[in-house]
């Protein structure tokens, strides 16, 4: 193959995979990117639940008695 | 040292266990507060209720989470369900209701009109989804963003084009109301219409999802999309064919929810999507694509619902509500992206 050929060739093929990479609605998983640790990931959640304990019992608390 | 061994193994499997299931802990663990607060939210006409008002947004969820098992969300559920609702209701008002839409209308329409006409709707505004996603390849949260506007705005077009100006539609035809708010009398129950109508479309759906090609084809899709196509899956042609589904259920939920509420205005459907995709997610169906199942997606839309009722039962500040609600999905998500973690 000459190389001027081969130069397009190898254009082509670059400018498909950044068209497959840009254009995807489902190809990428959507949690691929995060590289969060586990236990950070735990620490979250026992926040979250924390905070959605201490929120319902202040709802509570301000509906029956405050 | 095997016995350290045996313990700390234990252990982890406890916090596991706690961590991937916080969410059920935390919702069950809110349900015996309430009542136990108040022992009267354990009665039969309430769960009746909470089921009643679960309904509607249990078929819209069911169509909605066809879309999240491929990967994908939809954020026009609400206003697609909204202008369904707004066209259907207009052509179910009584006749003898001075200021209806249509007076040319002087008998009332069969049922099965306003109902395929709202279904009608919902496919035109969800095949809109799905093109953009399966052919022109654009994220689902983009596609479904803009629908969402254009149905607002086709539906404040639509309520505002009466002749009485912008006035909420109400004041149907008995027929429609019997239709959706009836109820069928088993001894002392009286099991609402709502709640059958709710039950066949989730069988419906389970036989979709676990026995036809297009559901196993979805979750092929949803799990990966190359794999599925160098298998030989039609993706585009599945993906049409799912949101097709969903238009469907959204034109049937946007039909039943008219006759619940009985008063359709430009605010119909606002944040149903988010009660719709939160029930889903707290049913277990990932984000992440590829799982997901029927009972779950009907077991999250309760949770959500019941714990909807529950605060409002007990007095719960309405905007502390929000609050809780949306931390509630939040950890639905997080739990997800846990489980997704721990298995990477």
């Amino acid at each position: 193959m000459k190389k001027t050929e081969l130069k397009k060739v190898l254009i082509m093929e670059k400018k498909e995979q950044t068209n497959e990479k840009t254009t995807s609605g489902f190809r990428t998983n959507l949690y691929e990117h995060i590289q969060i640790p586990l236990k950070t990931m735990d620490t979250l959640i026992t926040t979250i639940v924390v905070a959605i304990v201490v929120l319902t019992a202040f709802g509570i608390w301000q509906a029956y008695i405050g | 040292m095997e016995r350290i061994k045996k313990s700390k193994w234990n252990k982890e499997k406890i916090n596991e266990f706690l961590l991937n299931y916080a969410l059920y802990f935390i919702l069950g663990t809110m349900i015996v507060v309430v009542i136990c607060i108040n022992p009267r939210f354990l009665s039969v006409s309430n769960f009746v209720r909470i089921l009643t008002q679960a309904s509607t947004r249990g078929i819209l969820a069911l169509g909605a989470a066809g879309m999240i098992v491929l990967a994908g969300t939809d954020l026009s559920a609400g206003r697609i369900l909204g202008c369904c609702a707004a066209v259907s209701a207009s052509l179910v008002q009584s006749v003898t209701y001075a200021s209806r839409m249509y007076p040319g209308i002087t008998q009332d329409l069969p049922l099965i009109v306003p109902l395929l006409v709202s279904i009608a709707i919902g496919i035109s505004f969800c095949m809109l989804n799905g093109f953009g996603v399966a052919k022109l390849k654009v994220h689902a949260f983009i596609v479904s963003l803009g629908t969402q506007l254009i149905a607002f705005g086709v539906t404040c077009i639509y309520i505002d084009s009466q002749k009485g100006g912008a006035q909420a539609l109400s004041s149907f035809n008995e027929k429609f109301l019997n239709a959706v708010n009836g109820s069928v009398k088993l001894g002392r129950f009286e099991l609402p219409y709502l709640i059958i109508y709710f039950a066949v479309a989730a069988m419906v759906m389970w036989v979709v999802w676990n026995k036809t090609t297009l559901g196993k084809n979805m979750f092929a899709i949803g799990g990966n999309p190359e794999a599925a196509a160098v298998s030989g899956v039609n993706v585009t042609k599945c993906i049409m064919g799912v949101y097709l589904v969903a238009g469907v259920l959204y034109g049937i939920a946007a039909f039943l929810e008219a006759g619940r509420i009985q008063s359709v205005n430009t605010g119909t459907g606002l944040n149903y999507d988010l009660d719709a995709i939160s029930g889903c997610v707290i049913g277990g169906v990932s984000f992440s694509g590829g799982v997901g199942t029927i009972p779950g997606v009907i077991i999250g839309v309760i949770i959500l619902q019941m714990i909807n009722y529950s605060l409002s039962f007990l007095g719960v500040n309405p905007y502390l509500q929000y609050i809780i609600k949306g931390l509630i999905i939040i950890l639905a998500v997080s739990i997800d992206v846990r489980k997704y973690l721990a298995k990477k």
